[in-house]
């Protein structure tokens, strides 16, 4: 699923570790979120989008849902 | 978030405790070992060696994963930054699905690879054949108890 985490970070300057830990989890899984490899749960989708201010759906690409896995 | 750090202080109190039982558990077990007493249960001094040395070996693991285990969580304790960290990284909910994912598909070969090999050597060993068919039911029982277990944990009929 593709995401603007990335482009949220670097426009508050902010590394993946400090994202994790800002948001209750790794910085794998924040680079694992952001290259598309994992997609987070409702949950941490949550907590992401609400750090920055946003919704899940502004952050989160939900336009080919139906073709992922 | 202080309520889960405090959880997470408590647990690791009881691992503490736990890994210090299985390091002297194991250095007893390594103990007994090396004085001979479990050598005599052998027919052959060839199995009675074999053993011998891969019950040293097994020791050498654990108590080195034991120390290591002791000394991050005791590091944990002392360091809240750490003990976050810790937390983190033991509730990973990408790790976590990870887990399942992998568990349930090492279920699966383990017992497919498991029968094949009881097949190969069921004209060598009776005893081994057996063994490792007892293996297999073991597996697939532990993982259907595990199964209704967790799905009468988790379904809200």
């Amino acid at each position: 699923m593709k995401t603007i985490i990335k482009e949220l970070r670097k426009a508050n300057k902010l590394s993946q570790s400090e994202l994790a830990d800002a948001v209750g989890t790794t910085r794998q899984t924040i680079t694992s979120i952001e290259v598309g490899k994992y997609t987070a749960s409702l949950v941490l989708a949550y907590k992401i989008a609400h750090y920055f201010d946003k919704t899940i759906e502004e952050v989160f690409d939900f336009s080919n849902i139906d073709e992922e896995e | 978030m202080e309520k889960k750090l405090e959880k997470m202080r408590a647990e690791l109190r009881a691992r503490i405790i736990q890994s210090n039982s299985v390091f002297i558990l194991f250095l007893i077990f390594f103990v007994v070992d090396i004085s001979g007493k479990l050598a005599k249960y052998y027919e052959q001094q060839f199995a009675a060696d074999f053993i011998q040395g891969f019950v040293i070996g097994i020791v050498i693991v654990v108590e080195l994963l034991s120390l290591y285990k002791l000394v991050t969580y005791f590091a944990a304790l002392k360091d809240d930054a750490k003990l976050k960290q810790l937390y983190y990284k033991e509730h990973d909910e990408r790790v976590l699905a990870i887990d399942q994912i992998a568990g349930r598909n090492c279920n699966k070969y383990s017992m497919v690879i498991l029968l094949f090999i009881a097949m190969v050597v069921s004209p060598f060993s009776f005893e081994a054949f057996i063994g490792l068919i007892g293996a297999v039911v073991v597996i697939g029982l532990t993982f259907k108890i595990c199964r209704i277990y967790y799905s009468r944990k988790y379904t809200g009929e």
